[in-house]
């Protein structure tokens, strides 16, 4: 029995069994889960010494702005004297600094992917860590755009890790402070038309982030706002912003260092600030500063709306792409009973019967497939080097790295030498890009969701014939490559899937001409697929 | 290597084999030989800066820096001239070849029946045909359904998917494939019969391998997919390709005759026209719509090239977007989320040379809530008129079966040459 509810801890809680994890849950699976949700939160050494959003910011516009900004300038005027040749010196120079930046963005990515993967393929506690992913898709900053590429990773450590079993409130606030959320929705540039640097400069409100707030991360699209109420939340947090930006490239080369901030962090411009009491949902919010904002999320936190759509989403994603609207309206009301504590959120929902009778109702998502496959063979990347900042002046930052991302960890290149459109990927050696190329092509891209709405989390999402396939070819490769990792396919089953795997997958298994070939059965089967 | 992909195609049970490929497969009647893409571009593309109505005595003023240099003027950037009141975006060169030969019609203040201005709900409306969330099928799989029985004949998949996932326009009772490019070596068969046989017992994931093996079977038997192993970031580049996949596909006798394709990435809420000018400000975007332009032009022209000009002559390609954005640029060089925007239809089979636009104006009395270009043609309309004439469909299924509750949407005529 325990055994049976063991297998269901691993697999449609965490992130899939290692050896031994089931034996290891079976004492008192559920219990295994909760523990995981108590204590401080503590970092995973994985990220030891990697960056934090601010450090990559202040790099980004800091030095980009003194270095590339100046050569820009130097160039101008050595165009306005006419001396071409310096200005064509210049010229290259700019552009191999912007090239060389362009690939370190795509390697930091990578880094990033890399030690996130590691995390969720070395941790004993996955179930914390499919929330860290739960949360991560519902607060996203993808990397879709060069400068939210880069804080991408760091943001998920700063903004979604220390929440996931703390107040949303926190979390939501966190993310809407964070240089990745404001500049992924564009919020950083936002500035009150009416506010003493709008009338002087004529710039004015970018609703992006307001509208995200309302529609993505808190009421849902159905939570009964207006138009009016986006417009009334952005002009509620004008002036959160990151400093610098680049409106003030000019005023920064100009050494305006001397604000006394820490470059890259959050930060607030009053003078950005649109004037007046805002009314929003019909209260209206008087104060003036930082504090303006931060009551109406505060507020948007803790609506019954926001409430049911949170619950929504964590039970769609625990129990069933429809779940029952009981379910629903009891994890609301822990929510909302206990100032907006995910915590106490995640507790009820590992506490109620039916999430766990309804086991293999969920499709696993790609790249959750793909860690569920080399946990069970107990692989991971080994520790992955901190990526160092770009520097603008050498244009260089690999020293070692080159030969360590270039290792064939997984033991996975392909016969084939990759073609142009996997150039990028060449260049980047095969282990971590090439897992990245893999699961993309599964239909997920890890870290880089196709916008502000994450992905999405139903059957019918992830169900595509090419994308089976994929999956299917996939993890036959990797079961025929890591057979050294398995003594007996038969174990193996039992120690991966354990009650969860079906009589007909036990007797293909058990009838298996070699030892790839039965593990591949189980992990490119329909079994495995499911959670 | 096809062998091996006979034998589990066999042991899964799947329909037609892809293996008998050749010009002797290609007698098929006229009617079976019409081809059809229709491409999502999703994001949200600005009709205005698709297709700039320079004519219009508000456009200068609301666009101020984000218009390019219109028709002739002589700047690097010149907008391409429609007629006295359109143009096309600079980068839409192809396209604007196209209108020139009369194979590319214009819609401009269109947009389907969604009004809010969520992406997601207006991508999911328009996918499902119906802004009622119940639905839970896609429109073009219900036409799917409806297609006259001709359509079918010695193909096992009549509608293909490019990409990863399939979209939720194509989801639905029908049968459909979904193909990308692949990244694995293949399995061994007898690996793959035993696989077949656990799949087979699985009612709901055993059809998904069987037709993606299928399809897989195939591109492998065409060759020239070789060139496709993996997919990049950029999704202009990856528009290119799958616009070529989409030629390979569509020219094959037994291939399928009807591809979707999507294209995202048109969210442009900052620096909606930064050109590639190196420097800090833009640094961050690179010229990321102009290229979204040039990647849109650029695949389009690689379809007509891999169809060849005589399949060209029976294809009609849609292009859509969820909506339009704000006629004014908002604080940060970009437009936010809007309504009534510009859509296309072009091909070999397509009546072109035409633009189908009641214009509303750009005055701020002629916005939709003082901001939005005012959707005066219901997209749905085109679409009806494509299913219609160039699918064959019964024009009583357009507002029950494929768009309910469309009953004041009339087809348009006319759009297909027949």
């Amino acid at each position: 029995m325990s055994l049976d509810r063991a297998a269901i801890a691993t697999t449609r809680f965490g992130l899939g069994a290692r050896p031994g994890e089931i034996d290891a849950a079976s004492a008192d699976p559920k219990a295994w889960l909760l523990a995981q949700l108590d204590g401080p939160y503590v970092p995973p050494a994985a990220f030891d010494g990697f960056a934090s959003t601010a450090a990559h910011r202040e790099n980004y516009f800091y030095r980009y702005a003194e270095i590339g900004y100046g050569l820009q300038q130097a160039q101008k005027a050595a165009e306005a004297r006419g001396d071409t040749a310096e200005a064509e010196r210049l010229a290259q120079a700019i552009s191999r600094s912007l090239a060389g930046y362009v690939t370190w963005v795509a390697e930091n990515l990578m880094i990033e992917y890399g030690a996130r993967t590691n995390v969720a393929l070395t941790t004993d506690a996955s179930f914390r860590e499919r929330l860290v992913r739960f949360w991560s898709n519902h607060l996203v900053v993808p990397a879709i755009k060069q400068q939210s590429s880069v804080i991408a990773g760091a943001y998920e450590r700063e903004v979604i890790r220390p929440h996931v079993a703390g107040r949303f409130a926190d979390m939501l606030k966190a993310s809407a402070q964070n240089p990745a959320m404001l500049v992924f929705l564009d919020n950083h540039v936002s500035i009150g038309p009416n506010s003493v640097y709008g009338r002087q400069s004529g710039k004015g409100l970018n609703e992006n982030l307001a509208r995200e707030i309302l529609e993505l991360h808190t009421m849902g699209v159905e939570g009964g706002y207006t138009q009016d109420d986006v417009i009334a939340l952005a002009k509620g947090i004008t002036g959160w912003s990151t400093w610098p930006v680049f409106e003030e490239i000019g005023r920064l080369s100009a050494g305006a260092k001397s604000r006394g901030e820490p470059p890259g962090s959050f930060i607030f411009y009053a003078d950005w600030q649109e004037p007046g009491a805002q009314t929003l949902l019909g209260r209206t919010y008087a104060h003036t500063g930082l504090a303006r904002g931060e009551a109406m999320l505060d507020d948007l936190a803790h609506r019954p709306e926001t409430a049911r759509y949170l619950a929504f989403k964590l039970a769609r994603h625990f129990s069933a792409d429809d779940p029952d609207p009981a379910l629903v309206r009891r994890l609301a009301d822990v929510y909302l009973a206990h100032d907006t504590d995910l915590g106490e959120m995640t507790r009820a929902l590992v506490e109620t019967e039916e999430v766990w009778a309804q086991a293999g109702s969920k499709l696993k998502q790609p790249d959750d497939y793909a860690i569920s496959c080399l946990r069970s063979l107990g692989v991971d990347f080994g520790p992955i080097p901190p990526m160092k900042l770009y520097n603008f002046e050498t244009y260089a930052w690999r020293d070692s790295l080159w030969a360590w991302l270039a290792k064939d960890t997984f033991n996975l290149l392909p016969d084939k030498s990759p073609d142009l459109w996997t150039e990028p990927y060449q260049r980047l050696g095969y282990s971590i890009a090439a897992l990245y190329r893999d699961v993309a092509a599964m239909g997920q891209s890890p870290l880089n969701a196709p916008g502000p709405q994450g992905w999405y989390d139903r059957w019918s999402d992830w169900s595509g014939a090419d994308s089976m396939l994929k999956r299917v070819e996939w993890s036959l490769a990797l079961a025929t490559r890591h057979q050294d990792k398995v003594e007996d396919a038969r174990s193996f089953l039992e120690g991966t899937l354990g009650a969860l795997a079906s009589s007909g997958l036990k007797t293909e298994v058990g009838r298996a001409a070699t030892r790839d070939q039965g593990i591949g059965l189980v992990l490119a089967g329909p079994d495995f697929q499911r959670r | 290597m096809i062998i091996t992909r006979r034998t589990s195609l066999k042991a899964l049970g799947a329909g037609a084999l892809w293996t008998t490929l050749g010009p002797g497969f290609a007698a098929a009647s006229v009617e079976t030989d019409r081809r059809f893409v229709f491409i999502f571009l999703r994001g949200g593309m600005d009709g205005l800066s698709a297709v700039p109505a320079y004519g219009d005595p508000q456009f200068g003023a609301a666009r101020g820096p984000l218009a390019d240099g219109p028709p002739g003027a002589g700047t690097d950037f010149d907008a391409l001239k429609l007629d006295g009141l359109f143009a096309l975006n600079p980068d839409l060169k192809f396209m604007h070849t196209l209108f020139t030969q009369g194979e590319l019609t214009v819609f401009h203040a269109t947009c389907h029946d969604y009004r809010d201005r969520s992406h997601f709900d207006a991508q999911d409306s328009f996918d499902r045909g119906s802004i009622d969330k119940t639905v839970k099928t896609g429109w073009l799989n219900r036409a799917l359904v409806h297609l006259p029985a001709r359509w079918s004949t010695d193909r096992e998949n009549v509608a293909l998917g490019l990409g990863p996932t399939l979209p939720l326009s194509l989801r639905g009772d029908a049968q459909v494939g979904s193909w990308s490019p692949p990244t694995a070596p293949q399995a061994s068969a007898d690996t793959m019969e035993r696989l077949a046989r656990l799949y087979r017992a699985d009612e709901r994931l055993g059809p998904l391998l069987a037709s993606g093996l299928s399809t897989e079977s195939m591109g492998n038997a065409m060759g020239g997919m070789d060139d496709m192993g993996g997919k990049g970031f950029g999704t202009a580049v990856d528009f290119i390709q799958y616009a070529k996949a989409a030629a390979t596909f569509l020219a094959a006798a037994d291939g399928p005759r009807i591809v979707t394709i999507d294209y995202g990435n048109w969210d442009s809420h900052s620096g909606q026209n930064d050109r590639n000018i190196p420097g800090p400000e833009n640094g961050n975007y690179a010229g990321r719509f102009p290229e979204m332009y040039l990647g849109l032009d650029r695949g389009l022209a690689a379809l007509r090239e891999g169809l060849g000009p005589d399949i060209w002559s029976r294809t009609a390609v849609m292009l859509v977007t969820e909506f339009g954005r704000t006629v004014k640029i908002n604080g940060t060089q970009g437009t936010d989320h809007g309504t009534g925007g510009a859509a296309f239809l072009l091909g070999g089979a397509v009546q072109g040379g035409r633009i189908i636009a009641d214009w509303p104006g750009l005055r701020d009395s002629d916005l939709l809530d003082g901001r939005d270009l005012r959707p005066t043609t219901d997209l749905r309309a085109g679409v009806k008129g494509v299913l219609v004439d160039h699918l064959g469909l019964d024009e009583a299924l357009m507002a029950t079966a494929i768009f309910p509750g469309s009953q004041d949407v009339a087809p348009l005529t006319g759009l297909i040459r027949v």
